[in-house]
């Protein structure tokens, strides 16, 4: 069922068995788990089924570190949530990302790998992505009769990511939602606070306003929080009655330790040295296996352990080249390209291939998103965000950089350019956060190091869930959708065990 | 591919060969286009002839060498040097075989460079050592 919460008497109490706040893809993901059984779900929506300024702007906040996206403009508050502008692009976490790595600070999940992939695998039908295989590039290029890079495996790797259509979850699982006898989406419905018992251990109710509308009370057994990486500590450090710091805040976490993966697009461009290279396999969608994919270039755990980096990944492009002037076929007999294939010294099509970086950011808990004193149009207090990048962090983008700048001169393709090649101590100009915001409820197996246990249960409050990036301690280079989904699949296990 | 330069220096010099009546006295020594030339001259020109757009080349070295003053007296015999050296080649013991191996050579060092990091930065660019060597012994060769 869907509500128009805007109907709903001013003062009315609503019951249900679970509470999920917020229709994105996890909270809609969570909710469609349910669908069918005896329990009462209620999916807590701020905005209708289309883009409305007034309540968009309720994500209106403060960038107070390094300038970055404006909070408004990077996420979406309306039903489907932020998969309503998502690009599709998919890739899991993988072992070594749930491993502790001792030459990153506050690195390990308290989960593993082996009990995370099923949740995957899972997932990939939701997402609409083809057959569950992420690391057989090679073999998929043969079956597409496209070549791979020939990259030395000690260095580098090719990998697959999948893409989704994408998939707008509001449109998509509208109509079963609509038709589902327990789960009810309250639309225009905005979450105040949380309010609990005196000891702020237990969740009670959720005060919930409609802008220009009533304001009303949903009482639940059981709550998720699924609002994103910076709504979901926003609204628990909004939840102060019982709790002055907030709820599930009594060490300071909620909040801290705020991320986003690093880009620098273009990282590298390679002036070709031979017009005869053929990057479809990497720069176009292939379908194949039930699914559409590309290849992406990443370099394998040993490399990652031994020079102890953070994860990246490099996507390849068509796209114009920064450099003015080429060099690639000055290299065209050095490199020992075929005459007819040598490089012309122009800057055409062909001539060139544009390579982005997406790196790992090391978490870091001086960096926050924390309650400022200015309010929103429901007087609520607004966020203000702390993100920073480290010289740690930006040596590490040099390096991966450089590392990606020989390879490609090893194979015989051409010469690298990169602004952070000249000069390592200064961050390219081309360099910005990924809109992946992570990390400020993280899990951890301790109330001392993160906010959530390993069952995404808020640490001393007996019936709160939190999910989504937010509960990600460390976030790999590669994109959130298809792992908080997986997330928000294990946590709805979680639950469902529990309640049914 | 682009030899301009370094094609016309080989024209002239296998003209000069052709009218010779030293030829044949000379044949049996050393062949290719440096039968007037000494050994390490020899091997300059074969190594030089292993760059497309030698004028593009040379700004790099332009570049590279500005930033070293030691570097912008050396002549193009001691660049020659540099890289025989770079090759493991005795420069006092250069045989036909030699200098016919020495774009492989050059070709398979370049590449090591890149697997040993054997690189310098120009201009945002990233070249490999014996690469700019070789873009250097172009430039100081055309002012000899």
């Amino acid at each position: 069922m869907i509500f128009n919460a805007r109907e709903i008497a001013s003062g009315h109490t609503i019951d249900a068995d679970l509470c999920i706040i917020g229709a994105g893809a996890v909270g809609i993901a969570m909710a469609l788990e349910f669908d069918g059984t005896n329990k009462k779900v209620a999916i807590i929506e701020s905005g209708g089924f289309e883009f409305d300024s007034t309540t968009q702007n309720l994500y209106k906040g403060y960038n107070i570190g390094r300038p970055t996206y404006p909070l408004e403009r990077n996420r979406l508050r309306y039903f489907g949530g932020t998969t309503n502008h998502w690009a599709g692009h998919n890739r899991p976490f993988d072992a070594f990302d749930f491993s502790v790595r001792d030459w990153i600070p506050h690195s390990g999940w308290p989960i593993s790998f082996e009990e995370y992939e099923p949740y995957l695998m899972r997932t990939q039908p939701i997402l609409e992505l083809g057959k569950y295989d992420y690391d057989s590039a090679e073999d998929y290029a043969k079956e597409l009769g496209l070549p791979t890079l020939p990259l030395d495996n000690n260095r580098f790797i090719s990998v697959l990511k999948h893409q989704s259509p994408p998939t707008r979850f509001g449109t998509k699982y509208r109509q079963q939602i609509k038709q589902s006898k327990n789960v009810t989406v309250y639309l225009y419905s905005n979450v105040l606070e949380l309010n609990s018992n005196a000891s702020a251990s237990h969740v009670t109710s959720a005060s919930i306003a409609v802008i220009d509308g009533p304001s009303y009370t949903l009482k639940a057994k059981e709550f998720v929080l699924a609002t994103g990486g910076l709504e979901n500590p926003r609204i628990m450090l909004l939840s102060n009655k019982s709790a002055p710091d907030g709820l599930g805040n009594s060490h300071g976490l909620v909040g801290r330790f705020y991320t986003d993966h690093i880009l620098i697009r273009p990282a590298l461009d390679i002036s070709l040295s031979r017009t005869d290279l053929d990057f479809r396999f990497y720069t176009d969608l292939h379908t194949i296996n039930g699914g559409k994919v590309f290849g992406i270039m990443t370099v394998p755990d040993v490399l990652t352990r031994r020079e102890k980096l953070t994860r990246f990944r490099f996507h390849l492009y068509n796209v114009a080249p920064m450099y003015d002037r080429p060099i690639g076929g000055v290299f065209s007999n050095i490199d020992g390209v075929p005459e007819t294939a040598a490089a012309p010294l122009t800057k055409g099509r062909g001539t060139y291939i544009s390579v982005h970086m997406a790196m790992e950011p090391i978490p870091n808990p001086d960096t926050f998103a924390r309650l400022s004193d200015e309010l929103d149009l429901l007087g609520q207090r607004k966020l203000e965000v702390n993100w920073q990048v480290s010289d740690r962090e930006r040596a590490n983008a040099h390096r991966a950089i450089e590392l990606c700048a020989l390879e490609f001169a090893r194979m015989g393709y051409g010469r690298a350019y990169a602004p952070i090649l000249e000069d390592p101590e200064k961050w390219p100009p081309n360099f910005t956060s990924g809109k992946h915001h992570s990390g400020t409820t993280r899990m951890s197996d301790t109330p001392k190091t993160g906010v959530v246990d390993r069952n995404c249960k808020v640490f001393d409050v007996d019936n709160l869930y939190v999910t989504g990036s937010s509960i990600f301690p460390t976030i790999s280079h590669t994109n959130p959708t298809l792992n908080l989904v997986a997330l928000s699949l294990r946590l709805a296990d979680h639950l469902k065990e529990k309640m049914l | 591919m682009n030899f301009s330069s370094i094609t016309c220096t080989r024209r002239d010099v296998l003209k000069l060969v052709a009218t010779s009546t030293t030829v044949t006295l000379l044949s049996g020594v050393t062949s290719g286009c440096g039968l007037w030339k000494n050994d390490i001259e020899q091997a300059a020109q074969r190594m030089i002839e292993l760059i497309n757009y030698p004028d593009r080349a040379r700004e790099m070295a332009a570049i590279h060498v500005a930033r070293s003053p030691e570097l912008q007296q050396l002549s193009y015999k001691q660049w020659t040097r540099k890289l025989l050296d770079v090759l493991e080649i005795d420069p006092e013991n250069i045989t036909k075989g030699t200098l016919n191996s020495l774009h492989s050579r050059l070709r398979e060092q370049i590449k090591q460079d890149f697997v040993n990091e054997n690189v310098v930065i120009v201009n945002k660019w990233m070249l490999s050592d014996t690469e700019l060597k070789l873009f250097s012994l172009a430039t100081s060769y055309t002012e000899s």
